[in-house]
């Protein structure tokens, strides 16, 4: 309360109006606190159900009555070789694609920032993976992956490669996910540092044109280090959403062949809605969740303070 | 500026062309499949020179499912679109006059809020629904999506908010103007792009869920992508159909994005549109 008083002193004082009532931030407030209110309702309700059906033995294949089971769900995990073989996989769909899209969507934006006569077209045409539906994405690769239906594997074959069968061999199916995952997100990347690119004084490749830098040289001593805190940004975007290929996933490969392409999110679906054990599911949820959170909330903050007051 | 010598800007127009093919190509692809007739989309080597035909696009158009698929859609992601913004837009405008750390911790919460993975919410969701019965209905998947719709609103019109100058909106206190009349009247017409392009953003979120929708709905409110995925489910070798059902379902948003395309990157930084 004495925090709030002092705020709202404070809000008024540093206002060039004197006496204007509507600089108060109670009156803002206002505005926002339904809107904050029912987000809340939203968001904290489901996650504290979470977390107590975790505790319970929730099950809709079973007709044997809900009982309170304390940590047993979480017991089991550790000794459930799906769940563990999981976290690997999840690992390799975080790092490798992201890692990919950062190199790749550098070189792509650097590309596209030299603003090459006639090639106008490649900004517009980068549209297209960042709303297309994922599970048409999903389907398009199921297409091109499919040998019956040509695609890759023609390709491969006129340069003289007999093209893997990527969906049923479990190495293959982690590339195809990837490489479909690559085509879905470096777009964006690209554009991100692209428009951050475009930002950048003129000034300071000019300076170093008259040092007599080379191109690369400019690359190397000017737009990487202004390009670091974007970086940074794409890296924390990307790394959260990286799991949002759930629905390539499930057209793909649906987890499979033999588990390879299945990460602890889409375990987590299948344990939910495909073997009905809620509670389990609720369980690999939070402890995911509770990593999330641990591992975001440092970031967070420090893309908060980019964010300025007017 | 730094001059590149001649082999630096073919190698550069080399990665430029190529990256263009590979995004394009797959697109094209099943544009094509799509326009086959189903001998044609098994032939090997692929034909690239075929006679289109329309047949898929008139059976999936005839298939009572996808077409109930649809107006769900359109319901369910309109719907979303305006309750979102009922909520968003006096959020943005109160957040946007906030001042000090109670401004700094919502918008922290709502980047959070952004960041949160849908499956956290899923489970809890169906068993509360199953209570309340709202599974299966339109309703339920449009208070869903408020979770991420109203974030992603907000975030967006923010900058778009703080570009409006100060004065314009002082000197309308002084005529004695109420803040509710301040956001009507002055901030509302300035913020038009802003709003427009977000809630474009919200549709084509809305558009392409597909967890959700997938748990969420039955038979009666299903929408286009767990109706695709059902497709596949039960005629998986019909792939010129599926093609075609892909196109119906992806031209839309390729069209909005289009439009408003150079909101993308603040849009999208605010979270991804990919559910």
């Amino acid at each position: 309360m004495g925090n709030q008083v002092l705020g709202l002193g404070a809000a008024s004082r540093s206002s060039q109006l004197s006496g204007n009532p509507f600089n108060l931030n109670r009156t803002y407030l206002r505005f926002s606190s339904p809107t904050f209110l029912a987000i809340m309702l939203l968001t904290m309700v489901p996650i504290v159900v979470t977390v107590g059906l975790s505790l319970t033995s929730l099950s809709y294949s079973s007709a044997s009555p809900t009982r309170f089971i304390g940590l047993r769900n979480y017991e089991r995990l550790f000794e459930d070789d799906r769940f563990l073989q999981s976290i690997p996989t999840t690992l390799i769909f975080i790092i490798v694609p992201v890692a990919i899209q950062l190199v790749l969507g550098f070189v792509i934006a650097l590309v596209m920032n030299e603003r090459l006569p006639g090639m106008g077209w490649l900004r517009l045409i980068f549209v297209a993976p960042m709303v297309l539906p994922p599970i048409v994405m999903g389907l398009m690769w199921k297409v091109l992956f499919t040998p019956q239906l040509g695609g890759i594997n023609y390709f491969l074959s006129l340069v003289g490669i007999s093209g893997p069968s990527w969906l049923t061999d479990p190495p293959w199916a982690v590339v195809a996910v990837i490489l479909a995952a690559l085509w879905g997100w470096t777009a964006f990347v690209a554009l991100i540092f692209l428009t951050a690119m475009e930002s950048f004084p003129t000034e300071l490749y000019e300076a170093a044109g008259i040092d007599g830098a080379t191109w690369f040289q400019s690359v190397r001593h000017v737009t990487l280090p202004l390009l670091r805190p974007t970086a940074l940004v794409v890296l924390v975007f990307r790394v959260i959403e990286a799991l949002a290929i759930f629905p390539i996933i499930f057209v793909l490969t649906n987890g499979g062949p033999a588990g390879a392409t299945e990460t602890v999110n889409y375990y987590a679906y299948v344990s939910g809605f495909n073997q009905l054990r809620v509670a389990y599911a609720a369980a690999i949820i939070t402890l995911f969740f509770a990593l999330l959170v641990l591992l975001i909330l440092p970031m967070m903050r420090s893309l908060v303070q980019d964010v300025q007051e007017r | 500026m730094t001059r590149r010598s001649l082999p630096i800007t073919i190698t550069l127009y080399i990665i430029g062309i190529s990256t263009g093919i590979v995004i394009i190509a797959p697109l094209l692809w099943l544009v094509m499949l799509s326009l086959k007739t189903p001998l044609d989309a098994f032939a090997l080597p692929p034909l690239f020179i075929f006679e289109p035909t329309g047949q898929n696009y008139q059976q999936i158009l005839a298939d009572p499912v996808f077409v109930r698929a649809i107006g769900n859609s359109l319901i369910i992601s309109t719907g979303s679109v305006l309750a979102s913004l009922l909520l968003a837009v006096p959020a943005a405008f109160g957040l946007t006059n906030l001042k000090g750390r109670i401004r700094r911790n919502l918008m922290l919460w709502i980047l959070l809020l952004r960041m949160v993975p849908g499956m956290v919410y899923l489970i809890p969701y169906f068993v509360i629904y199953n209570q309340l019965d709202l599974l299966d209905t339109h309703i339920g998947l449009i208070i869903v999506y408020l979770i991420f719709n109203v974030p992603l609103i907000i975030w967006m019109l923010l900058p778009a908010w703080n570009a409006i100058p100060r004065e314009l909106e002082e000197s309308a206190f002084i005529d004695g103007a109420s803040p509710l009349q301040v956001l009507l009247k002055i901030d509302l017409p300035l913020l038009r792009s802003g709003i427009i392009a977000s809630a474009i953003l919200a549709f084509i979120f809305s558009w392409n869920e597909f967890l959700f929708a997938l748990i969420l709905t039955r038979r009666e409110t299903i929408t286009l992508p767990v109706a695709i995925v059902n497709f596949m489910a039960y005629e998986g070798t019909e792939w010129g159909k599926i093609g075609a059902a892909s196109v119906l379902i992806m031209a839309p948003v390729i069209v909005f994005g289009f439009a408003i395309r150079r909101y993308m990157v603040s849009g999208l930084t605010a979270g991804a549109v990919k559910g």
